[in-house]
């Protein structure tokens, strides 16, 4: 698998302790000030473009550690992000609670539905929470539906912005930098987490053939608490989603949102951190660009029209291809173009096999 | 080894593990319809994987073949698919799992791609149960709940229904009774015979084995060390020295022919 | 009494589905999501004959039947051949995007309107009096077909030898190839005759009801009654495909339309919180963490 450890990721976990090559470092400060000037380069529609996409970096790295570490796949994410969503919705509204309360009760609430729904599943073999989180999907959405129709009279919730000390979060720079910041959180304590033993076990759990079935009980624990730390992440993203949108509607949580976070960690590269955050920047870029190129070169007109799913259907083409070709996502393409000149060499050699 | 007609060659097989390390080494031999050859050696020598590559069901993900041929009657039937082999004659009774035991008795013996329809299936059937009378009871009876015995006779009984030329059998004495084996290993020696198969025996029972085979090899961690008339083998002293890998003082005789063998697998 | 047909009805279409999806998964271990999605095709194919010459509808659907078998044969051979043997994620993630990709191209060829099968088939409307009900031509062949299916590849599973192949080389994929049966020759066929489940439900969905790219979602619906009966089960069918309609109708009629929408997977999630081998499913069956 590949050695996250070993590579030099964004995250701030290159500082710590090791000694980084002069490059590295010149890179990562770039990089940071690149992100920290942003709001001052870029107009307001790429900032938010740009919000948007941190958010996708939180919700494909809770993906990622349930499928990419724990070898689990939770078709339920449209759902839970619904979840935090509405739970923002339903606090800001009801109780007027202020922002850090909202994400700590929406997270909660994610960790326990992931509870719940984990539990039964983690007993069967990996298709069984397939289905399972696909039901939480769809129960959830019902549920948020029926509370949009009777309380909202249909049409979605505003979220009021909310102050942060002296910033408010309807100011799109001030969001910028708490969504980044908390973008930068997760990655970190992602990163962290799979060094440390919990991580270490789940890893051992998704490589199954090895030692799993030996370690019987815990195997079944470790999964249960990936999937609810995924789905607490998962719903921490929604209810910044609401933020950010400052609108909530259901409209926005299909079962399509699923399959855009299911590319961006198949895509981007399974168990890969940078591959995560590089799935979640490309698919959250990839519609805005589409529609783009399709204002721009004469299509017919059902492509416009369709438009909805002609995104999706350039996401499912996106997955097939990565799933067949290149399992190790983007991440993975890069190493293998760089080595194609020393495979040429070195034919008559057994290769490598490809090990999702 | 005199050959009569053309039948099983292998040589120079050569098997690589993908996670590293060496299976087989320049392995050869050769099994002739209506001879029995043994095929022994200690647990990881490498026996399975052999009979593996032969019948075509190495399991890709964990080794593949690097080297050397395979050839049945002259044709190469290395890289062909496991039905494929199992259709032109080489059928395999594995190790594990050597039977289907969600089917029934009589469902295992239909099974097989070469079963035999209406009519012809009674006869098939009837065949079968004259050879191992002990599953004539149990011919409705899921393959899972019979006794280990059976199971070994009910897989050996579909390996035949195949029609088989070339017959390759991995450990079936394990876990068995020494009556039963011996029941079993009779029958091996009557199939051969009459039916004209060429039997390759895999197997620990060193001497039971070698007392009913014609010719014998020894494998030793993935390398033919011994090989040679299956009497002339039974009869050495050195014979457990040979298999367990252990150098004994004096022994030109072994390394003479250990040189030999190599000679001929290079 | 209506609403005893209603759940009638419903659960035939659902075991349409399931019995399809059952097949697939006993056969190859797979659950094929696009399942819903071939059924849409499914419709649109008999949509597309019709509209195009004016056959007689049964000749419409007989060339639908063909060819959702071709597709589906052709969606085992070609994408989840390759990939059987990868971790449990990757087929169903295959067969997702699969389903997508019908989607899209139905939505791109045919638009998001709705079309009433009916109308275009111009199907006959027989119908006759039992009971204080107007019993319909169409929902009686609905209930026989689906009874029909059922029976046939249940009983084709275990009579036929190329049943008990598949049986085969469902328990041990190896061992039959040892046996010389093709693997992939027998899931060929097998994915192809489970396709005829799926058009066959489109068909009565297009004709009862309407025809658009969104009812993909009735049939991820229908495969719940299979989760809910027990993954590899026949037997678990009937009973589960009624449990659910009839969760669903009554919850439509009594409790909220919206909530009704999803009452399969509310079933489902509540069967396999209590009994995950489903209602006649065997512990052992989901063996292994």
């Amino acid at each position: 698998m590949t050695s996250d450890a070993a590579r030099p990721t964004r995250s701030a976990q290159g500082s710590r302790g090791r000694f980084l090559a002069l490059w590295q470092a010149v890179w990562l400060i770039a990089v940071l000030a690149i992100i920290v000037a942003m709001p001052w380069i870029a107009s307001a529609f790429w900032l938010g473009i740009l919000r948007s996409c941190a958010i996708a970096v939180i919700g494909a790295l809770a993906l990622n550690i349930l499928i990419g570490y724990t070898g689990q796949i939770s078709l339920g994410h449209g759902g839970l992000m619904a979840l935090g969503a509405f739970s923002a919705a339903y606090l800001t509204n009801t109780f007027d609670m202020p922002f850090v309360g909202v994400l700590i009760v929406a997270s909660a609430l994610g960790g326990i539905v992931g509870l719940i729904a984990g539990l039964p599943g983690v007993r069967l073999r990996g298709l069984y929470l397939a289905v399972t989180t696909l039901g939480v999907h769809f129960a959830v959405i019902a549920g948020a539906t029926l509370y949009q129709s009777k309380v909202a009279m249909g049409t979605g919730f505003r979220i009021p912005s909310a102050a942060l000390g002296p910033w408010q979060t309807g100011d799109g720079r001030v969001m910028y930098y708490v969504l980044m910041l908390f973008a930068a959180a997760v990655t970190v304590f992602t990163a962290n987490l799979l060094r440390s033993r919990v991580g270490r076990a789940w890893i051992a759990v998704r490589d199954r053939d090895l030692a799993a079935e030996a370690m019987g009980v815990h195997a079944a624990r470790t999964k249960v608490e990936a999937f609810v730390l995924t789905s607490a992440l998962t719903a921490l993203a929604g209810a910044l989603l609401a933020y950010n949108q400052r609108f909530v509607s259901v409209e926005a949580f299909s079962f399509s949102l699923t399959i855009q976070y299911l590319a961006m960690v198949i895509i981007g590269g399974m168990a890969s951190i940078p591959g995560s955050i590089l799935g979640a920047f490309f698919i959250t870029l990839l519609p805005p660009a589409i529609e783009w190129l399709v204002g721009v070169i004469p299509t017919p007109d059902t492509v416009s029209t369709q438009l909805f799913y002609v995104q999706e259907g350039l996401f499912a083409v996106l997955l097939l291809v990565f799933l067949y070709v290149e399992p190790r996502g983007l991440v993975g393409l890069w190493p293998r173009l760089r080595a194609i000149p020393s495979r040429l060499r070195k034919r008559g050699r057994l290769p490598a096999p490809m090990h999702p | 080894m005199t050959r009569t007609q053309p039948g099983l060659e292998v040589r120079n097989l050569g098997v690589l593990y993908r996670a590293g390390g060496t299976a087989l080494h320049g392995v050869s031999l050769a099994v002739t319809p209506g001879m029995i050859t043994a095929l022994v050696g200690m647990n990881g020598a490498g026996k399975t994987t052999t009979l593996r590559a032969i019948s075509g069901s190495l399991d890709a993900r964990l080794a593949e073949v690097t080297s050397g041929t395979v050839t049945w009657q002259g044709e190469s039937i290395l890289g062909r698919f496991a039905h494929t082999l199992a259709r032109k004659g080489i059928v395999l009774v594995p190790e594990r799992e050597k039977v289907f035991q969600t089917l029934t008795v009589e469902e295992n013996l239909s099974v097989p791609v070469k079963a035999p329809a209406g009519a012809e299936r009674h006869t098939m059937l009837d065949e079968v149960f004259k050879l191992f009378p002990a599953l004539l009871g149990r011919r409705n009876i899921l393959a899972g709940y019979l006794s280990g015995g059976e199971r070994q006779m009910l897989a050996i009984g579909q390996a035949l229904v195949m029609q088989p030329r070339i017959l390759l059998l991995d450990e079936i004495s394990l876990g068995l009774a020494p009556v039963i084996v011996a029941q079993l290993l009779r029958a091996c020696t009557d199939m051969a015979k009459a039916l004209d198969i060429g039997i390759l025996i895999v197997d620990q029972h060193v001497h039971a084995v070698l007392e009913i085979a014609d010719d014998a090899y020894i494998l030793q961690r993935g390398r033919v060390v011994l090989q040679g008339g299956a009497a002339e083998m039974l009869a050495r002293a050195d014979l457990e020295a040979a298999y367990l890998g252990l150098k004994s003082a004096a022994n030109d005789r072994e390394e003479a022919t250990e040189h030999a063998a190599h000679g001929h697998a290079a | 009494m209506q609403t005893v047909a209603n759940v009638v009805l419903l659960g035939s279409l659902y075991l349409l589905l399931a019995t399809g999806f059952v097949l697939i998964y006993r056969g190859s271990r797979v659950m094929n999501l696009a399942y819903g999605d071939t059924m849409a095709l499914g419709a649109y194919v008999i949509l597309l004959v019709a509209m195009a010459s004016h056959v007689n509808w049964t000749l419409a659907v007989l060339l639908a039947l063909v060819i959702g078998v071709l597709i589906g044969a052709a969606m085992y051979w070609l994408f989840v051949r390759p990939v059987q043997d990868h971790p449990v994620y990757v087929p169903i993630l295959v067969t997702i995007a699969l389903g997508i990709l019908i989607r899209t191209c139905i939505s791109l060829v045919f638009t998001s309107q709705n079309r009433y099968l009916d109308e275009v088939l111009q199907i006959p409307k027989y119908s006759v009096s039992l009971a204080h009900l107007q019993i319909n031509f169409i929902d009686a062949a609905l209930v026989g077909t689906a009874l029909a299916y059922l029976l046939v590849v249940a009983l084709g599973l275990r009579r036929t030898s190329f049943g008990i192949r598949m049986e085969a080389v469902a328990e041990n994929a190896d061992l039959a190839a040892l046996r010389g049966i093709s693997p992939a020759g027998v899931l060929a066929p097998v994915w192809g005759i489970a396709m005829i489940g799926a058009v066959l439900a489109g068909f009565f969905i297009g004709v009862r009801t309407t025809v658009s790219p969104d009812i993909w979602l009735i049939g991820l619906k229908g495969l719940t009654p299979a989760l809910v009966g027990g993954l590899s089960s026949f037997r678990g069918l009937v009973p589960g495909c009624l449990l659910v309609a009839a969760t669903e109708v009554l919850t439509i009629q009594y409790i909220d339309p919206v909530l009704g929408e999803v009452a399969p997977f509310l079933v489902m999630l509540a069967v396999l919180w209590v009994r995950p081998w489903g209602l006649a499913g065997k512990p052992e069956q989901i063996a292994r963490v």
